[in-house]
């Protein structure tokens, strides 16, 4: 005989489940035991439900593949909700297992000890949310979340999970087990072949094309065609600030994330290839002037969702496809001829995005006292190698690191972007270096962000897991204090801290830490903190009036609160 | 002296300024081309007139007023807007992006030049203003 548990547990792991992030409860009592003796399958404890979720969300965004988080019923689901509702705006795939009463308790529930409809809970932030009534449905069960949550636009699935199904048993042979790829549409999902010769021929006739890639590129592993078609088709190349990485930013036709040369490109361009992006707020919802006008700019839009084809901007083809296999088609189909040479507008964007970095260049230098930030930012990627993994947590942090942290390689760029929730930065560390222990990672926190979970450094300690974790202390919510001076008449409410020793928290979790106050100690204490073997934390003394002033915070602002007057 | 905003003695006080201002024309180095104002009416805030201005820069050599001459960039936008503009509570850039400002020419050329387009507004601002219709309130140098 086998439990419940042991046949979720199954299942898991041929889905290549290997870590359930989460903390034990009663309810999933039998679940966890059976994670614990399960072969190729680990628990990974968290010290907060919501940094769980947020490492299955970061598992799947540096490996492509798919994790779970469990959550015990009612308040350990809740805490899950931040990190799931996070996956969910960045279409980053996970299991979220949530325990539940016993079946005969439930729906409606009538007085048991943290009950809750967890189904109700879920069903806004993921793609499929399904209660598991009797123990042999579980393996359909879990084949249809993951097929939910690997599916067309990537997402969260759920599935409530009653304490007595979990610890039911049942003959080993009681439910049907398939293989995955027995459960699953074939076929490569490319063009149809109208859509790829009207795509070829616009894209042949173009004079200056721009590829514009979103995360969904990323999720497709298509970064190599993308790559490919852009230097076969001479066009200019930029990302949504989400898909850094998807081109090495240093590449020559390449153009940063939201920078003058991107947007110079976004407006001059004759033809746009947009592919796995929905033109969302960050890409300036695909608008002129900071794109092309809708009757001049022709955009050829592949997603593998038909709900973002067109949503923020017309299309001259629209095309449901999986980005890896549609660009093999298009690059195909334009045949063997030779790489055209990058268009002559590609030195014009690039003058573009040099006028506008040079701006940056004196306070990247700065020696002052306190620290500009952007120094920090700076001095911060020069000390790791081309292949660290870049976490950014909340904060202006996230604006002064988008000036000089560049990305090299595709699933390294961590960040909540759509969410922009505070304190996923930690928890995202810590699964990045679990899927690549290899690989430096580090994280650019505001010191409000980080506080949001603390905690986890106990977790990366425990793990062995050497992370290092730069905070940019202003000793305020230093965004929103910023955009109080711009919107409120610098009347300040609710963005203070009280001057926190961060560095000494981390010490109290065995980690390493120190306070850093004058610039040229910035690069000794980096290393020493990588130096040290174990997870770090620099607690990074900055200039609060340049650090309120972000460059760009305007321009954010704008976006967040338009037809709000003002 | 006070000029009336983009008259004749304004745009010519403007040209001096600006071919005489160091900042600017390290600033604007390299820019060449022609730029033209078209600033709407505003009837129920008492500003009648639809005013057009142009000049060369950076060196501001040529200015000209009441006409629609082919310039490299076209600055389209209602009166209040570019009193918001002169009185630094709105800035070009942010003007542009919120599509409150229309531009026609090019945006990779106007986003290498952003530093002496800030430059030009600061010049710009120097110059004592007064506005028409009920933008009189915000007149400002003497």
């Amino acid at each position: 005989m086998v439990t419940g548990a042991d046949l979720l547990v199954e299942c898991l792991a041929r889905e290549d489940v290997r870590h359930v992030f989460g903390i034990p409860g009663a309810q999933p009592l039998g679940l966890v035991d059976s994670i614990g003796r399960a072969p190729g399958i680990d628990f990974v404890m968290t010290r907060h439900e919501q940094a769980a979720s947020h490492m299955a969300d970061a598992w799947a965004r540096v490996t492509g593949g798919i994790s779970a988080c469990l959550g015990t019923v009612g308040p350990g689901a809740t805490d899950l909700v931040p990190g799931v509702a996070t996956a969910w705006c960045d279409s980053s795939p996970m299991l979220v297992l949530t325990a539940q009463t016993q079946s005969f308790r439930a729906y409606p529930h009538h007085g048991s000890q943290q009950e809750l409809d967890q189904l109700r809970l879920f069903s806004p932030i993921t793609k499929f949310s399904a209660c598991v009534y009797h123990v042999s449905r579980i393996p359909e069960m879990v084949r249809a979340a993951v097929r939910a949550a690997l599916s067309g636009r990537q997402g969260p699935a759920h599935l409530d999970l009653p304490a007595d199904v979990l610890f039911a048993n049942v003959e080993p042979d009681a439910a049907w087990m398939w293989e995955p790829r027995e459960t699953r549409a074939g076929g490569s999902g490319g063009l149809a072949r109208s859509d790829l010769e009207e795509i070829v021929r616009l894209l042949e006739g173009a004079r200056r094309p721009l590829v514009y890639l979103g995360k969904g590129v990323l999720r497709a592993g298509a970064w190599e065609e993308a790559r490919a078609l852009a230097e076969r088709l001479g066009a200019a190349v930029a990302t949504s600030v989400g898909a850094k990485g998807a081109i090495p930013e240093d590449h020559p036709q390449a153009l940063i994330a939201m920078g003058y040369g991107a947007m110079a490109a976004q407006a001059d361009s004759d033809v746009v290839l947009a592919v796995g992006t929905r033109f969302g707020e960050l890409s300036f919802w695909g608008r002129p002037p900071l794109w092309g006008e809708w009757d001049v700019q022709k955009v050829i839009q592949i997603d593998a969702d038909p709900q973002i084809v067109g949503m923020n901007r017309p299309v001259a083809v629209g095309a449901v496809a999986d980005a890896r296999a549609a660009l093999s088609e298009i690059l195909a189909a334009l045949g063997g001829a030779p790489a055209r040479a990058p268009h002559p507008g590609i030195a014009e964007y690039r003058a573009a995005q040099e006028s506008w970095l040079a701006g940056f260049e004196s306070d990247s230098t700065s020696d002052r006292t306190p620290i500009h930030p952007l120094r920090l930012a700076r001095e911060v990627r020069e000390f790791f190698p081309r292949e660290a993994i870049v976490v950014v947590d909340g904060g202006n942090c996230c604006v002064w690191s988008s000036y000089v942290t560049r990305v090299y390689d595709p699933r390294s760029f961590l960040w909540a972007g759509n969410m922009g929730h505070l304190g996923a930065g930690l928890p995202f560390a810590v699964a990045a270096k679990l899927a690549h222990p290899e690989r430096p990672v580090f994280v650019l926190h505001g010191d409000g962000s980080f506080m949001f979970l603390p905690q986890e450094l106990e977790t990366a300690r425990r793990l062995g897991l050497p992370i290092v974790d730069v905070i940019f202390n202003d000793r305020a919510f230093g965004m929103i204090k910023g955009a109080q001076d711009m919107a409120c008449g610098s009347r300040h409410v609710g963005v203070d801290f009280f001057d926190t020793r961060y560095d000494e928290l981390a010490r109290a979790m065995g980690c390493h830490g120190e306070r850093v106050t004058e610039p040229d100690e910035i690069g000794p204490a980096l290393k020493r903190a990588v130096d040290a073997g174990v997870p770090a934390v620099l607690d990074v003394i900055v200039d609060q009036e340049a650090n309120l002033a972000a460059p760009d915070l305007a321009t954010l602002a704008d976006l967040w609160l338009e037809g709000c007057g003002g | 002296m006070s000029h009336r905003f983009l008259s004749r003695e304004y745009l010519d006080e403007a040209a001096r300024r600006i071919g005489s201002d160091a900042d600017y024309q390290e600033a604007a180095r390299g820019f060449d081309d022609t730029v033209c104002f078209v600033v709407e009416p505003e009837p129920d805030r008492g500003v009648t007139e639809r005013y057009v201005a142009g000049m060369d820069l950076p060196a501001a050599s040529e200015v000209w007023v009441g006409e629609d001459r082919p310039a490299g960039f076209t600055f389209t936008a209602p009166y209040g807007v570019f009193v918001d503009m002169m009185t630094g509570a709105l800035d070009p850039v942010r003007a542009m992006t919120q599509r409150k400002l229309k531009v026609a020419g090019s945006m990779p050329k106007l986003l290498r030049y952003v530093k002496g387009t800030q430059s030009l507004m600061r010049v710009l601002q120097g110059i004592p203003t007064q506005f028409d219709g009920t933008y009189s309130s915000r007149d400002f140098g003497s």
